[in-house]
């Protein structure tokens, strides 16, 4: 369970925050393609900030000598990019393009290959640039509640510790999944703090990050906090099907049918038995 | 009835004291002949292929086969609801001719009850065969949930195994102590089985009241078992949240579309039967002009749920629907679609209803030569379809006018072959009868694979640019050669029937007048 932070701890967590820094341009990212995926992971995935040039260079990097060719391509986000051939002839391509829109770009094998299951999860997360500048405090605390939700509230400050208002917080759920749901961006109040209602349904530990994207001279600040709650029963459809124990109508019902049924049958197989007996 | 000359037999010995009647109908009991060799032979081999492919499907897993996490239901389960549904035929056609007295049943029905025997023991194997792991099988029987459709499906499947067995040996005692008493030089073990299977059957009045009694409960019995079965088949489809299956006339659409499948199917078994074992005596023109009126009946209303189910939905084409319902309609599966409702089901229907039109014989006076025009319409069809395949140069042609014309002239050639064959089939009822059952089969398994693929291909969560062997499924040769196997299992198991015991009932077509 989430404790509320005491004066002692919330000016202790002021005084820790550490200011993000700028990012670093352009983006290059070299990538190993073999048959278990992109650097050997089904799921490989980065992260990349809209607005700056991104250079992916590709390396084959089968065992020596197979022949397994790959088609790369690179799609979503309206962008219309090449596709490029890996094999052994040509070892290395590279695709360069800049993102104007965040969103998420997928990279994966187009053609049928060795290995084809690995190469087509591949996700590109592309992000705004994170807004450099006066350094922002910002603070998440969870707090569950009874009606099974948790409830997340996030502190913006300034590094004076002035409670910044009007300050727009991206609350994101990490999934059972594995991937983040966004659950909104709400505008924190006088006292710099914005609140969001976190569906905790399914999950025994909820992870939430509260992002501040800054701006207007302020810095880029994110934070991740997790909880652990208690799991809720999930609202299955439908219920008469999703039950632990068959519903006793259903049982009698079957057992009365079927045992109609199977006692008609031996009704006639005795007929059939005793077809010998008869004159 | 006529007596038949037997063949001489090769492996069996001719059975003695047979009247003309009973030698008629035994006959192919009696016999082996060089061709049900090469028969049975060919079938083995298919099945036997079968059965390799999914020894590699053992060894291999399901990613052997085109069945991946988005379409994880293929040809397995297109041809378990197939199977399911050809099986309805046997009990229902049985039994309802059965209860209604109808006289001309009894060189049918032998035959309907056999192959839903045969269709239910390859149709309860395709769910096993759809499992990676089949020895999985027996977790339902352990930890199965009453709640679960698929443990009524198998126990609704096995209730109707064992009905429909006990359906079919019920008519056959009397037959069996027939082949038990004349075929006393047959080898030991049919010997056997006759003398068991048989009962003691001495045709003594009491033990005709006793077998009167069962066949008659049985009768009764069998009609709502086999409803219930192929209800149950399609609530595992309809009490899953998807589009296409969310449906609540999916119990009377499976039932409709298995009587119509199944009729058909008996249609083509009495042509088989009649030609391959000379029993035009028996299986006349009556028997099909029934069966066509008793087929035409059930081919419109499978039409009618067929009208029923889609306009609903397309009339309303709500969001989760549509694109599945596009794709029937206008898409990849078009063709396919098409093909069930049109060449599937009306015009079998025209074909059912085709002897009954006298304007057809109007058509002779056109003198049309359908030797001549089928190949012109095959040609053209021909090359309509290889020319935009062949070459770019070559597909250029289809961009001209010259196109426009090839293609009104091959939809020409093909009205007028159809125009030039009517009166050909009009004169022709068994064979009209014949193709339309042919074409009703066809469509049968090709409907059952529309049901199941497109709706996995299309599910609520959106599959964003899925490489597409995980978002669209293709069938692997495993899948094919193991449905080969399936089919040609199904047919030996038949076959082999029609060669073990008289596959037209001798007892019930003794007396002509109900023959």
């Amino acid at each position: 369970m989430a404790r509320r932070p005491s004066a002692v701890a919330l000016a202790l967590a002021l005084a820790l925050a550490r200011p993000v820094a700028a990012h670093a341009h352009p983006q290059a990212i070299s990538i190993q393609v073999d048959q278990h995926g992109f650097d050997g992971r089904p799921d490989y995935a980065i992260v990349v900030e809209a607005g700056h040039p991104v250079t992916l260079s590709f390396t084959y990097s089968e065992e020596p000598g197979q022949d397994n060719p790959h088609d790369i391509r690179i799609k979503g986000l309206g962008l219309d990019l090449p596709t490029v051939r890996l094999d052994r002839d040509h070892p290395t391509a590279s695709v360069s393009f800049t993102p104007e829109r965040t969103g998420t770009l997928r990279i994966l094998c187009v053609i049928p290959c060795l290995g084809m299951e690995n190469l087509v999860g591949a996700r590109i997360r592309v992000e705004r640039p994170k807004a450099t500048g006066v350094p922002t405090i910002l603070r998440l605390e969870l707090e569950p509640r009874e009606d099974g939700t948790v409830l997340a509230r996030a502190v913006v400050r300034s590094s004076t510790g002035e409670p910044l208002a009007d300050q727009p917080v991206i609350f994101r759920l990490a999934t059972s999944v594995g991937g983040e749901l966004e659950l909104g961006a709400p505008l924190t109040m006088a006292d710099g703090t914005a609140v969001a209602r976190v569906p905790a349904t399914g999950q025994d530990d909820v992870r939430v990050t509260a992002v501040y994207e800054g701006g207007a001279g302020r810095a880029y600040a994110e934070t991740t906090e997790s909880v652990r709650v208690e799991r809720q029963p999930m609202d299955h459809r439908p219920p008469s099907l999703s039950q632990p124990t068959a519903p006793p109508v259903l049982a009698v019902s079957l057992l009365l049918v079927l045992g109609g049924i199977w006692s008609t049958y031996a009704y006639v197989v005795w007929q059939v038995l005793r077809l010998r007996e008869s004159s | 009835m006529t007596a038949l000359a037997l063949e001489p037999s090769r492996g069996l010995p001719p059975a003695v004291d047979l009247t003309p009647h009973e030698r008629a109908l035994v006959g192919p009991v009696l016999r082996w002949g060089r061709g049900a060799t090469l028969l049975a032979g060919a079938l083995a081999a298919v099945a036997a292929f079968g059965v390799y492919a999914y020894t590699v499907q053992l060894r291999g897993g399901l990613a052997v086969t085109g069945m991946r996490d988005t379409v994880s239901w293929g040809l397995y389960i297109t041809n378990f609801v197939f199977f399911i549904g050809i099986s309805h035929v046997g009990a229902l056609l049985s039994s309802i001719l059965r209860l209604t007295g109808a006289g001309w049943r009894h060189p049918i029905t032998r035959m309907a009850e056999a192959i839903t025997f045969a269709a239910l023991l390859f149709g309860a194997l395709m769910p096993i065969v759809d499992l990676g792991r089949p020895e999985r099988a027996l977790s339902l029987l352990v930890h199965g949930r009453l709640q679960s459709p698929i443990l009524w499906d198998l126990i609704s499947i096995a209730t109707y195994l064992t009905g429909s067995t006990i359906f079919l040996l019920l008519p056959l005692i009397p037959d069996l102590a027939l082949l038990r008493d004349k075929m006393t030089r047959a080898p030991r073990w049919r010997r056997a089985l006759y003398r068991v299977l048989s009962f003691g059957w001495r045709g003594a009045p009491g033990q005709r009241a006793r077998l009167e009694r069962a066949v008659s409960a049985m009768s009764v019995l069998i009609l709502p078992i086999a409803v219930m079965v192929h209800t149950v088949v399609s609530w595992i489809f309809a009490m899953t949240l998807r589009p296409g299956w969310n449906s609540t006339i999916f119990g009377p659409y499976f039932v409709a579309g298995a009587l119509a499948s199944g009729a058909a199917s008996v249609v083509l078994a009495m042509v088989a039967f009649r030609r391959g074992y000379r029993l035009e005596a028996y299986i006349g023109e009556r028997h099909f002009r029934n069966m066509a009126a008793l087929l035409l009946v059930l081919d419109l209303v499978y039409v009618y749920f067929n009208l029923s189910e889609y306009a609903t939905t397309a009339y309303k084409m709500q969001l989760t629907e549509k694109a599945l319902l596009l794709e029937l309609f206008v898409g990849s599966m078009a063709p396919l679609f098409w093909f069930t409702q049109v060449v599937g089901l009306i015009i079998p229907a025209v074909l059912l209803v085709l002897p009954h039109i006298r304007a057809v014989r109007h058509l002779r006076r056109a003198r049309l030569n359908p030797r001549l025009l089928g190949p012109l319409a095959m040609a053209i069809a021909l090359a309509l379809v290889m020319i935009p395949r062949i070459s770019a140069p070559v597909a250029a042609v289809t961009a001209t006018p010259l196109w426009g014309a090839l293609s009104v002239a091959g939809l020409g050639a093909g009205l007028l072959f159809a125009l030039s064959v009517l009166p050909f089939l009009h004169d022709r009822p068994i064979t009209s009868t014949a193709i339309a059952a042919g074409l009703i089969v066809v469509q049968a398994w090709l409907k059952r694979y529309i049901i199941v693929v497109p709706v996995f291909e299309h599910p609520f969560l959106p599959l964003h640019d899925a490489a597409n062997s995980v978002g669209f499924y293709r069938p692997t040769w495993v899948e094919w050669a193991i449905t080969a196997g399936a089919l040609a299992g199904f047919l030996l198991v038949y076959f082999l029937f029609s060669r073990l015991f008289p596959i037209v009932s001798v007892w019930e077509t003794a007396h002509p007048a109900e023959g």
